[in-house]
């Protein structure tokens, strides 16, 4: 995911308060001892979009494509961790893939 | 079989049957080994014709199994079971394979494998617990069948019913009902894999690590492995689970999707970018995007598609087109030219295309409506060029202010009027500014940024160093003042502070005023905390003293020189702080009366070498009156006391210090102890030469290149490179024996043109003999003067070269003409050392036109 907004998980009409809360909730929420990766993604999408003036410079010069997990946060995001249901495990049990 | 199995099949036999049995058997357990199935199956079946020997039917049944297994990889799950059954029919000696038994459960044919239990057939002790792991995930996956045919009193129907309500609770989410059903299940049993498997799918939200590790127990041979693998697939961090699910079976993905919390939505989006490939080109992802604008947004795909056109611009505009999008405005246009700019690394045209971006926005701005948006727009793209480049930041001013540099600083100027709350742009103008000393515009821009960051400290600091820069130390004194006020454990400041009142002491001394000077000192006294920065206010409040009454200040002097250690360091730290006085050193020494000191030991040796580093790296001079003073204070210095590194340095010092002749006897002391050692042999070199290098003799010059060959074997690439520079300096034939260039070439040197021996011939000589050497008449003379005049020696080289290239040039080397003697006592003519340019880099004009040239002749 390289979509800064993604990773923190705010809308692109976010003021400084909520991405700085986003952006505390999710260091939170994986410590870097934990997900050092997502960590990392993390500090980095706050540094990108901490201020107004950024966020508008991440706008005018970044010019990276989004990526397939941008796109498919953006249109579907992922909900809460589901259960598959009981035919996938048969499915699975039986050996049939 | 195939007609091409059939076909390879016969040729194995027919050339098979010609062999020996030992040579058949033995070519047999070779493909076995080797996981040819097919071919050791056809090995040992002719065995066995000749045969029946159990050795080779258990072989055989070996090549079965592994075959079997091979189809059932590749989902040829009815050949694989024929396979099974061939492997059942060699006898009933061979015992019954749980493989077999997991292919039939997969086939749905659980009443086969019940039967087969029934009938008594024999299963290794070691595979009885998998057989019943396999009966046990098919009861699970819903085949009642097997707790009907198997005793009651069977690990696979007694536990059969707490895992099938484990199952039912985790996925109706009762998490207390799915406890209850695993405790149920004790370790050894059938299930014991899927109690692990599903602990792990209800631990795995809240903590993925401790998932892994209970799937991780579950192993590669378990009936329930399927499942297992289908659940560390949800465990993968979002990329790689990408990459893994594209390659995985439908319902794993599925399964896996379930767990991560993927909508249907979500699938059907996935499934619609895997069609497209790993690397899908920036247009069909343009038009997968449009496709999907309603769920990704209308605006987020206009602005996020714009960066795909970046690509091929301007051509990529038409993609808009054919993704059904409305072609690009006139802001567009001018934002993707600039990011097209951009990705083609020229600054220059950078420069023009965000400067053409700003103007256009400057214009939308008188009639926007979200102006405040739109000022920082235009700032933010007037300071792109500097922000790519750094510009700003390393560059020193040029003079021209068309010049990159200037046009940039001018572009961040003119930002600050669209976006003047931006604290390091001032900064960073300031510096740029500070570097070409243009204090007008630093001070313009200090006075703008202290009045909207007064108490800032990197803008308060920016003042007080451009304040110790034009000598305005006063000011300074003050401003660090205000700094420790702010930030008192500021050291550096407090250091600059004593260093600003110092200098602003040391001009009061100069203008003769010593009681101004020493309120200054007062001033830093207050200031200075570290020990050497009070040694500088008491050498300096001494040498004062000395100016206004030399009797009182000499011993004064001596007192603090004798508590900076003595010997010729601290003789030398006074010297320093004399010279800082504008106080000449045979002036203070006469003063101060006392005998230049020489180096009282090792110690002493070492700190003088440290203090004179410590001088330059401050950006300290080195005046001749003190350079002369410390050739004859160092001249019988205990250079062999050093270690090898500490000469080293000491030798380096020098060289910055441009004290040759000590240098010089520093480099032979040590190279009388490390023979030939390169860093020692090159500042032998450097030293004996300082300013003419060309004048140096054949053996200095042989042992240079001994030292280069053995830096090279030593890998000491920094010496090596230094010796091949002063070398390439050095050696003026270019086509000559090159004994110092970089390692040699096989083969034969090139051959040597006309135009290259004529250049060297006169770069040797010089025109004039050269033309003599070159016995041309009189009147050929005078116009290759005049073409000299007009056109420069290289244009003459050009000419007479290419004249003799086309007559067959010189015949060989002996052919050019041998270099006239030396005048009687004279010395000989002096190589040129610096490298013309080259001729071919030059545009060519008619003059230089060949043909032209001729006519000379």
């Amino acid at each position: 995911m390289s979509d800064p907004y993604l990773i923190l998980g705010v809308g692109e009409e976010a003021d400084d308060t909520t991405i700085e809360t986003a952006y505390r909730e999710g260091i939170k929420r994986f410590p870097p001892e934990r997900d050092a990766q997502r960590f990392e993604a993390l500090r980095q999408a706050y540094e990108t979009l901490r201020s107004h003036r950024d966020r508008l410079g991440y706008e005018l010069f970044d010019v990276s494509w989004p990526d397939a997990v941008d796109l498919l946060d953006r249109a579907a995001p992922v909900g809460e961790p589901g259960r598959p249901d009981p035919a996938l495990f048969a499915a699975l049990l039986r050996g049939d893939d | 079989m195939s007609k091409k199995s059939r076909r390879h099949a016969s040729r194995a036999k027919s050339a098979s049957t010609k062999l020996s049995p030992e040579a058949l058997e033995r070519r047999a357990q070779d493909d076995l080994a080797g996981g040819r199935y097919r071919e050791a199956i056809e090995g040992f079946k002719q065995l066995l014709k000749l045969e029946r020997r159990s050795a080779w039917r258990s072989a055989l049944a070996d090549a079965y199994a592994g075959r079997a297994r091979h189809l059932t990889a590749k989902d040829m799950l009815k050949e694989a079971l024929a396979i099974w059954e061939n492997r059942a029919d060699l006898g009933e000696d061979i015992p019954f394979h749980p493989d077999q038994a997991a292919l039939l459960l997969r086939l749905g044919r659980v009443s086969s494998v019940l039967t087969l239990l029934a009938q008594g057939v024999e299963v290794p002790p070691e595979q009885r617990n998998r057989l019943h792991s396999l009966l046990g995930a098919a009861y699970l996956a819903g085949e009642d069948g097997v707790a009907e045919r198997l005793p009651a009193d069977d690990p696979v129907v007694l536990h059969g019913e707490s895992a099938r309500a484990a199952l039912t609770a985790y996925c109706a989410g009762d998490d207390p009902a799915l406890q209850t059903a695993l405790a149920a299940i004790p370790f050894r049993s059938p299930y014991r894999d899927w109690v692990q498997i599903l602990k792990a799918l209800r631990r795995q939200p809240d903590d993925p690590e401790e998932a892994a590790g209970l799937l991780a127990r579950v192993r590669d041979e378990s009936a329930f492995c399927h499942l297992r693998q289908a659940a560390q697939l949800a465990l993968l961090p979002e990329p790689d689970f990408l990459a893994a699910i594209r390659s995985t079976g439908t319902k794993s993905a599925r399964f896996a999707c379930a767990l991560r919390g993927w909508t249907q939505a979500r699938i059907a989006l996935w499934e619609e970018l895997n069609r497209l490939g790993p690397e899908p080109r920036p247009e069909t992802l343009l038009r997968l995007m449009y496709r999907n604008r309603q769920t990704l947004g209308e605006n987020w795909v206009r602005r996020r598609g714009l960066r795909f056109l970046v690509t091929g611009y301007p051509a990529s505009r038409r993609w808009l087109k054919a993704a059904g999008a409305p072609p690009l405005s006139a802001e567009e246009t001018l934002l993707v030219a600039a990011w097209s700019a951009e990705s083609r690394e020229d600054l220059g045209e950078e420069q023009k295309h965000w400067g053409s971006y700003a103007r256009h926005l400057m214009h939308e701005h008188s009639s926007g409506d979200d102006k405040s948006q739109c000022k920082l727009r235009i700032a933010l793209a007037l300071r792109r060029c500097d922000q790519l480049g750094k510009i700003l930041l390393h560059t020193t001013p040029s003079a021209n202010p068309k010049d990159l540099d200037q046009l940039i600083a001018a572009q961040v100027e003119e930002s600050l009027t669209w976006d003047p709350d931006d604290r390091d742009t001032y900064l960073r103008l300031i510096g740029y500014y500070r570097r070409g000393k243009r204090f007008k515009d630093v001070r313009r821009l200090l006075s703008k940024a202290c009045g909207r960051w007064p108490e800032d400290m990197q803008v308060l600091e920016a003042d007080l160093d451009t304040a110790i820069d034009t000598g305005a130390f006063k000011k300074a004194a003050g401003l660090a003042r205000k700094i420790l006020a702010l930030d008192s454990i500021n050291s550096g400041v407090r250091e600059r502070l004593v260093q600003a009142h110092l200098a602003h002491a040391r001009k009061q001394v100069v203008k003769g005023r010593p009681d101004l000077a020493r309120k200054e000192l007062a001033q830093a006294g207050e200031w200075a905390r570290s020990t050497p920065a009070r040694d500088q206010l008491d050498l300096t409040s001494g040498l004062i003293t000395l100016i206004e009454d030399a009797k009182r200040g000499a011993p004064l002097l001596r007192d603090l020189v004798g508590r900076l250690g003595g010997g010729l360091a601290g003789h030398l730290t006074l010297a320093l702080a004399g010279e800082a006085l504008n106080l000449s050193l045979q002036q203070l020494f006469k003063r101060m009366e006392v005998e230049m000191p020489r180096v009282t030991g090792r110690d002493d040796l070492l700190a003088t070498l440290a203090r004179l580093r410590h001088h330059l790296d401050g950006g300290g001079r080195m005046t001749v009156e003190l350079g002369s003073y410390l050739s004859k204070a160092l001249a019988r210095s205990p250079w062999m006391d050093l270690s090898k590194s500490e000469t080293a340095a000491a030798c380096d010092t020098l060289r910055r210090c441009g004290l040759h002749e000590t240098r010089l006897i520093a480099a032979k002391a040590a190279l009388k102890r490390w023979r030939g050692e390169p860093p020692f042999e090159l500042h032998a070199f450097e030293a004996k030469y300082p300013r003419n290098p060309g004048d140096c003799s054949d053996k200095d010059i042989d042992r240079l290149g001994d030292a280069l060959d053995r830096a090279r074997k030593e890998g000491d690439t920094r010496t090596a490179m230094r010796i091949e520079q002063i070398l390439a300096d050095l050696n003026p034939f270019p086509f000559g024996p090159m004994h110092f260039a970089s390692p040699p070439s096989d083969g034969p040197a090139p051959p040597v043109s006309g135009v290259e021996a004529v250049d060297l011939i006169i770069e040797t000589l010089g025109l004039e003999a050269a033309m003599t050497a070159l016995g041309l008449p009189p009147d050929v003379k005078r116009d290759l003067r005049n073409m000299a005049r007009q056109q420069g020696d290289d244009a003459v080289a050009e000419a007479l070269g290419s004249f003799l290239d086309m007559f067959g040039g010189f015949a060989g080397e002996g052919a050019i003409p041998p270099v006239p003697p030396h005048p009687p006592g004279g010395k000989p003519p002096k190589p040129k050392r610096g490298r013309r340019q080259s001729r071919s880099g030059g545009d060519k004009t008619q003059d230089d036109d060949f043909f032209d040239q001729l006519d000379l002749f």
